[in-house]
């Protein structure tokens, strides 16, 4: 009966350990979200800037976009690696403030800044490629 | 045939395609198709064939033993064995309410910018009153007629000229390149949201409402099995709108926001209104039929007076019970759970409760007292034991793969 326990203690200890370890495929899960949010913030911002959606929306998404980076940012701070940390944590950041640069110039009406902006975050998603592959490879 | 006749098969086929999409068949299809491409197509098709064979079962049931299933498994099996899916099937009646009530939730959300908590009690006050004031006729004619303008997603899916090549690969199930339990996260949820139990307590319901008889088992059958297979083209529709414009851009469905992007690529700013349209229509004809569906097994269960054609009046228990229902799923809306991951929950627990709901066709349509010469061949019977078969197998990894790939 107590070895039981021990077993039951053992297991629990085991699978808190490995949900709260950093790592490579945890962080992978986690940049795939952020790509796919960085693509939808591009998507709607070009259907707005085509006026194949209403302002309303488009300020909606983007400002969604932004949460949902921004909760990213707490979820890769607790499960990345150390190695990868710093540069994820920054690329995510630099994102998020693209993305509420978009926001606002959507806001002010400004399609000629929007789409330098959208410019700025392609770039900025194709920076991050490298290391969603890398995070990908490792085990 | 009467042209009476080929009129209400007509009609039966039309509404079954127009009520066909719900928040779960959009949600599951919409993830599906952006996540994994064409890949999910076969888990569409196996829920259609599986859905097809039991909804014409409920149907023929109801037609000849002048029974509901509700009422064949109460008085063949009994109260106690009863008991266990009814529980079940409130409960995931009530998630699936909620996950509908937000589906039109969020369709006003996207044309008003309003945020969709604040339309949670407005539509189930809405919900309420037509259930309240309309039959049985209004809601499952009207409401599904005008469900027909989901046929957005097909128009789009032709206007977006896919390959064939890869929409029959998607037909043989294969594993994929990347998150694996996910993908079979979402064939389960799929499956759970096309075989919904409700459909076939509210179909056989509708029978005896509809005062079917054993003249009507043509009608049945050709209702159930156009009007779901076309039905299931629709669902088809939106897997490959987002496996058409949403996965080649990277866009991974996880909020409603993202997934009414996929109409405009092929049809501009009305994609964008036909997508909002669909979505709350569709969701407000399930929101209808899901409520009655829990007042209807919750009165034959009892022995209550029910019907939708009845004044509150002569069922004044039936109508409390939607009343009731419809207001406090309301309020998982009001506080602001996420539809879309309500959606894919209560989908992947309708998977866990299937079983329970499929195991008495094997009995009741097989028993010469409710039947008669109507029972099962051994081709139908095989079809049940297959289903209960997948059910089985679905119930045990729909909860560790909602942890795993959820």
């Amino acid at each position: 009966m107590r070895s039981r326990y021990a077993w039951m203690i053992l297991l629990l200890a085991t699978t808190t350990a490995c949900g709260t370890q950093p790592s490579s495929q945890d962080l992978n899960k986690e940049l795939r979200t952020v790509n796919s949010w960085a693509a939808t913030a591009k998507m709607v911002s070009l259907a707005w800037l085509h006026n194949r959606v209403p302002e309303a929306y488009t300020k909606q998404t983007l400002h969604k976009t932004q949460e949902t980076l921004h909760q990213e940012l707490d979820t890769i701070a607790k499960v990345a690696p150390l190695k990868h940390r710093d540069t994820a944590l920054q690329q995510v950041t630099q994102l998020e403030q693209t993305v509420q640069q978009m926001e606002t110039q959507v806001d002010q009406q400004n399609r000629t800044a929007l789409t330098q902006t959208l410019q700025d975050l392609s770039n900025q998603v194709q920076g991050l490629q490298p290391l969603v592959q890398q995070s990908g490879e490792q085990p | 045939m009467k042209p009476q006749k080929v009129l209400e098969i007509a009609l039966g086929i039309v509404t079954s395609i127009g009520g066909f999409l719900d928040v779960g068949a959009i949600a599951t299809a919409a993830e599906a198709g952006s996540t994994f491409g064409f890949q999910l197509v076969w888990s569409i098709l196996l829920g259609t064939v599986c859905v097809i064979a039991l909804v014409e079962m409920s149907g023929r049931l109801a037609a000849v033993s002048k029974h509901t299933l509700i009422d064949g498994v109460r008085e063949r099996l009994g109260f106690g064995f009863l008991v266990i899916p009814l529980i079940a099937e409130i409960a995931v009646d009530f998630l699936v309410l909620a996950a509908e009530i937000g589906g039109v939730c969020i369709a006003l959300q996207l044309v008003t910018g309003i945020s969709f908590q604040w339309w949670a009690l407005p539509v189930a006050f809405a919900i309420w009153l037509l259930l309240w004031k309309g039959n049985f006729g209004f809601i499952e004619n009207g409401i599904s007629l005008l469900g027909l303008i989901t046929l957005a997603f097909v128009f789009a899916t032709i206007k977006l000229h896919p390959s064939l090549t890869q929409l029959g690969a998607g037909l043989l199930p294969t594993l994929p390149q990347h998150d694996t339990a996910h993908y079979f996260f979402i064939a389960v949820s799929i499956l759970g949201a096309i075989i919904s139990p409700y459909l076939f307590y509210f179909y056989s319901s509708g029978a005896i409402e509809s005062g079917w008889s054993e003249e009507d088992i043509g009608i049945n059958r050709w209702v159930s099995g156009l009007g779901m297979g076309f039905g299931s083209i629709v669902s088809l529709g939106v897997l490959a709108v987002a496996a058409l414009v949403l996965y080649p851009n990277g866009v991974q469905v996880d909020s409603y926001e993202q997934a009414a992007l996929m109409l405009t690529q092929p049809l501009g700013i009305c994609g964008f209104w036909l997508f909002a349209a669909s979505l709350g229509i569709a969701c407000f004809g399930a929101a209808l039929e899901i409520s009655l569906d829990t007042a209807y097994i919750v009165a034959q269960s009892f022995g209550w007076n029910w019907g939708e054609s009845l004044h509150p009046k002569q069922a004044a228990r039936f109508s409390a019970v939607y009343t009731v229902f419809v207001f406090l799923a309301a309020t998982l809306m009001m506080i602001g759970i996420d539809p879309l991951q309500l959606t894919l929950f209560s989908m992947a627990l309708t998977a866990v409760i299937l079983p329970l709901v499929v195991l008495p066709f094997l009995i009741l349509m097989n028993d010469e007292s409710y039947v008669g010469s109507h029972r099962n061949g051994w081709m139908s019977n095989s079809v049940v034991i297959l289903i209960i078969a997948m059910t089985f197998v679905l119930a045990i990894v729909a909860i560790p793969l909602e942890i795993l790939g959820g």
